[in-house]
């Protein structure tokens, strides 16, 4: 059972990433892959404050914070980009902030990583069993899928997908549309933060190898998995990737290639599912 | 919404139900006083250091079929799961939680990167878990818990020891450090170059590289300007073999002093024609030439790394303990009392579960293979 | 002095591996217009295929060589005809065909460590015995010689190709725009097979080459086609000469940075240089 929690708490975890890159790709139609830097800033910020002693429900906020100053920085370089090159400028800055992770020692412990991170508290009571993490999550979960659904619902998402269907458009209308994807941007980033924090209180360890550019294609392939434009497909899209390679480790492949073979079926898995439903599972908007 | 998305939500449905009946109608109740002893391993079998990975899992198959032809555990057969960590954090505590929690295993030899078992670690200490690591050296592990073993040094002592050997057998004072970027060179390196600085020799240089990287020659030529004694280089063997050929192009003769990884034989073999001067620093261990053999043998390659005479022998620790215990704080206390001479050195684990650092032996780069200097 | 020269020669060998891997994405990228990141993953298996004939087989290097690109050549074909062709016929995002071509990417990874296991490999059969020479204080080696001429032969073959040939003209017409092309009359679908393969096989090129010169990982893939991918960027993308220029932009670029600051930061560099280029000259150095 507990290893059921497990895989579910790091779902839910997956899923906040998810539900932030959704308002970002989903909504305002950017393919951004700059997800895997926020998540670790917001990973090491929140371990760094954790270890020195504050508690996690302040951590998590100042983290937050740290991660939304970065994120105005890094949205303004990328708002004058489009379309393929803001994809890979997106991954330029992914590539950086992990080498940053990676090099700058004195701060995150480069490659041997934060140890011993103390998992959240509140008022005396810690969060340290599986089940009581498990709860903690899910209702951060449901917290941040509420405001994602206000949002995308609020008038501020009708902009967005206004921007999305076009941008042009949408600025002749009046709107500062750049104002708007930075906006939605520097949420998400805050966000994927949050993700962050959770993530590295939980594990208990994080070093720079979870924050690479993978981690960030990887919320990509939820999202268009769960389906674009629409915010419950993310979570769905991100229970499916997290829970999937787990249910494989019990199918019975021969021990020497059984992890080769996983990989293979999960790459299968992407290209089947590209070539048959490409929208995604509940997919509103095709990119 | 229509009819196919209906389809696909059933199908997932089923298989995650599917999932669920299969991974429990195996467990329930960890198996009694009979039938098989489970056992995990966790390492890296694929990603980038999917090579150390495998030749560690070798090892472990090696040692547990040994085991088992000769009638087992107290006449109760080793069950080994291997799962795969990836040398990444969140994998390895998806595959210590399988293997705590579904496959009820005793005790698990894992991880081979410092990532693994710092991930997964804490779980294990609190589910009471014994663990002995084949190939983790970060130095904070030792402070991993009561339940936590290495039969594979920390850093601390294999990089301090480097440092000695150099200033006082080797007689360098100016020495440039090439390292790969990660728990290993980066851990090793650091606890060098503090140990080479106190005792009064200057590093001239020191450059690093990622792990997967190729090409090495900028590195190589700030090094080579500026004029070392020797060069210290704890790199993984992939790199290393692209190194010392590089190296070797562009006229360096200084000699290299390498971590333990350079024991691969695969690399050894590779770099015999170039003529370079290369020593490294491992546990004091004789190799059989059989036991290189069953190697290969598995894994159908020509490789065996230090980790797979750690990881064949980390079974062997274990399997001495599980004779006297049969889990939790009694099989802890059994695998602390065990003293066992493996193919890797002599193992005795002190309060910390590291293994002693003293063994340590410097051994030379020989035609395709490796003897002892010192 | 014989620093910078050796630098300078270390630039070189690099900028000509990142421009064979551009040379090929670029033309795979101008004509299906997505990211192809399966690409990485078949240069990677060609030296596999290579390692196979030369090494395990025996045969002499004119054969496996030829064998190892033109397998993977085909193996880029047939993907191309039975995941891209019926996606793009859809009218699939350029992100969507980006996932399909990770997906591709893992399974091929995939196949070559069941196949081969995970260790690394070295092409070479006998690693010290290639000649080196010394210019002006650098050392460089016959195999480095070798990689560098079939950069620039594949170049200039290839610009000629497109730009005089019945073929060229319609790879070029088909990069304009597709749609326009396929009114006109060129069998748009037949030629962008075309174009994978012989993108395929530039980048097979580009990964026998590394495994001569390092040596090779199922894994190995990714990093140099990042490499490719940059330079073919700052270079101009679709443009072949721009991504020959490019990648040796980004070779100087990368070893003067390694030079003066350290080899750490590499990467960061290298993709520091790309968002700077995103920023002040997008469109690359060389235009379309």
């Amino acid at each position: 059972m507990d290893y059921f929690i497990h895989v579910a708490i790091l779902a839910s975890i997956w899923g906040i990433l998810a539900l932030s890159l959704e308002l970002v790709v989903g909504e305002t139609g950017l393919v951004s892959l700059a997800h895997a830097a926020f998540f670790g800033i917001g990973a090491y910020a929140t371990a760094i404050l954790l270890k020195i002693g504050l508690n996690f429900f302040f951590a998590a906020p100042l983290a937050m914070a740290v991660v939304a100053a970065v994120a105005l920085a890094i949205g303004l370089v990328l708002s004058r980009f489009k379309g393929d090159i803001y994809m890979l400028a997106s991954l330029g800055f992914t590539s950086i902030v992990y080498s940053i992770f990676l090099n700058w020692q004195s701060v995150t412990n480069g490659p041997l990583g934060l140890p011993a991170i103390p998992r959240a508290s509140l008022f005396g009571f810690s969060f340290s069993t599986i089940m009581s993490y498990f709860v903690l999550v899910i209702i951060m979960l449901a917290l941040v899928y509420a405001f994602c659904r206000w949002l995308t619902r609020s008038s501020f998402g009708r902009v967005l997908h206004a921007i999305r269907e076009d941008e042009e458009a949408t600025s002749i209308f009046g709107y500062r549309t750049t104002h708007y994807k930075l906006l939605v941007f520097v949420i998400a980033a805050m966000l994927a933060a949050l993700a962050g924090g959770l993530y590295a209180s939980y594990i208990s360890f994080i070093d720079p190898s979870s924050f690479m550019v993978a981690a960030s294609i990887f919320v990509l392939a939820t999202i268009i998995l769960g389906g674009l434009g629409n915010v419950r497909g993310a979570i769905l899209g991100a229970f499916i990737l997290i829970m999937f390679p787990e249910a494989l480790r019990f199918v019975g492949f021969p021990a020497d290639i059984a992890a080769q073979s996983r990989q293979l079926v999960y790459g299968l898995v992407l290209i089947l599912l590209m070539l048959f439903r490409p929208q995604g599972i509940w997919g509103t908007f095709r990119l | 919404m229509n009819k196919t998305v209906w389809v696909i939500i059933v199908v997932i449905v089923v298989l995650l139900g599917g999932w669920w009946f299969i991974s429990n109608s195996g467990s329930g109740e960890p198996a009694a006083q009979t039938g098989p002893i489970e056992v995990g391993f966790i390492g890296p079998l694929t990603g980038d250091a999917a090579s150390l990975g495998t030749a560690s899992q070798a090892g472990v198959q090696a040692a547990v079929e040994e085991i088992n032809a000769a009638g087992g555990v107290n006449g109760r057969q080793l069950h080994l799961t291997y799962e795969d960590g990836q040398c990444n954090a969140q994998q390895a505590t998806n595959a210590a939680s399988k293997l705590v929690n579904q496959d009820h295993v005793v005790a698990i030899l894992g991880g081979l990167c410092s990532t693994e078992t710092a991930a997964f670690g804490p779980m294990a200490m609190q589910a009471m878990i014994p663990t002995i690591s084949y190939g983790s050296s970060a130095p904070n592990l030792s402070q991993m818990g009561a339940f936590f073993f290495r039969d594979y040094p920390s850093d601390a002592g294999q990089g301090a020891f480097g440092a000695d050997y150099m200033y006082n057998t080797l007689g360098a004072r100016k020495v440039a450090v090439l390292y790969h970027i990660s728990e290993y060179g980066t851990g090793i390196k650091n606890v060098f170059e503090e140990k080479f600085k106190a005792l009064g020799g200057t590093i001239v240089s020191e450059e690093g590289a990622e792990q997967t990287a190729t090409d090495y020659r900028t590195q190589l030529t700030k090094i080579k300007a500026a004029k070392p004694d020797y060069i210290y280089s704890p790199m993984y063997p992939a790199g290393a073999t692209a190194m010392f050929k590089q190296a070797k192009e562009m006229g360096i003769t200084t000699k290299f002093l390498g971590g333990d990884a350079l024991s691969d034989t695969k690399l050894q073999s590779d770099v015999k024609s170039l003529g370079l001067n290369i020593m490294f620093t491992q546990l004091k261990s004789d190799l059989p030439e059989t036991f290189n053999a069953k190697i290969t043998s598995k894994t159908g390659g020509t490789q065996v790394t230090v980790y797979a005479a750690t990881a064949y022998d980390a079974v062997y620790v274990l399997a001495s303990a599980l004779k006297t215990a049969t889990g939790g704080q009694d099989l802890a206390n059994a695998i602390r009392a065990t003293s066992y001479d493996g193919v890797s050195g002599h193992i005795q684990f002190d309060a910390n579960g590291d293994v002693a650092a003293s063994g340590y032996a410097v051994y030379k780069f020989d035609n395709g293979a490796s003897t002892l200097v010192q | 002095m014989a620093i910078a020269v050796q630098i300078a020669f270390n630039a070189i060998v690099a900028g000509a591996m990142y421009a064979l891997v551009a040379l090929g994405f670029n033309l795979i990228y101008s004509t299906a217009r997505f990211f192809d990141v399966g690409y990485a993953a078949l240069a990677v298996a060609s030296a596999y295929a290579v390692l196979y004939f030369y090494k395990t087989l025996g045969l002499p290097l004119v054969v496996s060589i030829p064998l190892g690109i033109i397998i993977a050549a085909l193996l880029g074909l047939i993907i191309e005809k039975i995941i891209y062709r019926p996606l793009r016929a859809r009218k699939a995002s350029g992100t969507v065909l980006l996932v399909s071509s990770i997906g591709v990417l893992t399974v091929v990874q995939a196949l070559i460590a069941i196949v081969f296991t995970s260790e690394f490999q070295s092409l070479s059969r006998d690693i010290g015995s290639t000649r080196v020479f010394q210019f002006f204080g650098g050392a460089i080696t016959e195999t480095q010689l070798i990689i560098i001429a079939a950069a620039f032969a594949v170049m200039i073959a290839l610009g000629l190709t497109l730009r005089y040939s019945y073929f060229g003209k319609a790879i070029r017409a088909i990069a304009d725009d597709e749609e326009v092309a396929r009114i006109v009359g060129i069998p748009s679908e037949r030629l962008i097979g075309i174009v994978f393969f012989l993108g395929t096989a530039i980048g097979a090129i580009a990964g026998i080459a590394i495994g001569f010169d390092s040596g090779i990982q199922p894994t190995a893939g990714l990093a140099l086609l990042l490499g490719g991918i940059i330079a073919a960027i700052i270079g101009g993308i679709g443009n072949v000469w721009g991504g020959v220029l490019g990648a040796f932009v980004l070779a100087i670029v990368e070893n003067v940075g390694v030079w003066l600051i350290s080899g750490q930061w590499k990467a960061a560099i290298a993709f520091s240089v790309l968002i700077l280029f995103l920023i002040f000259r997008p469109k690359g150095l060389l235009q379309k």
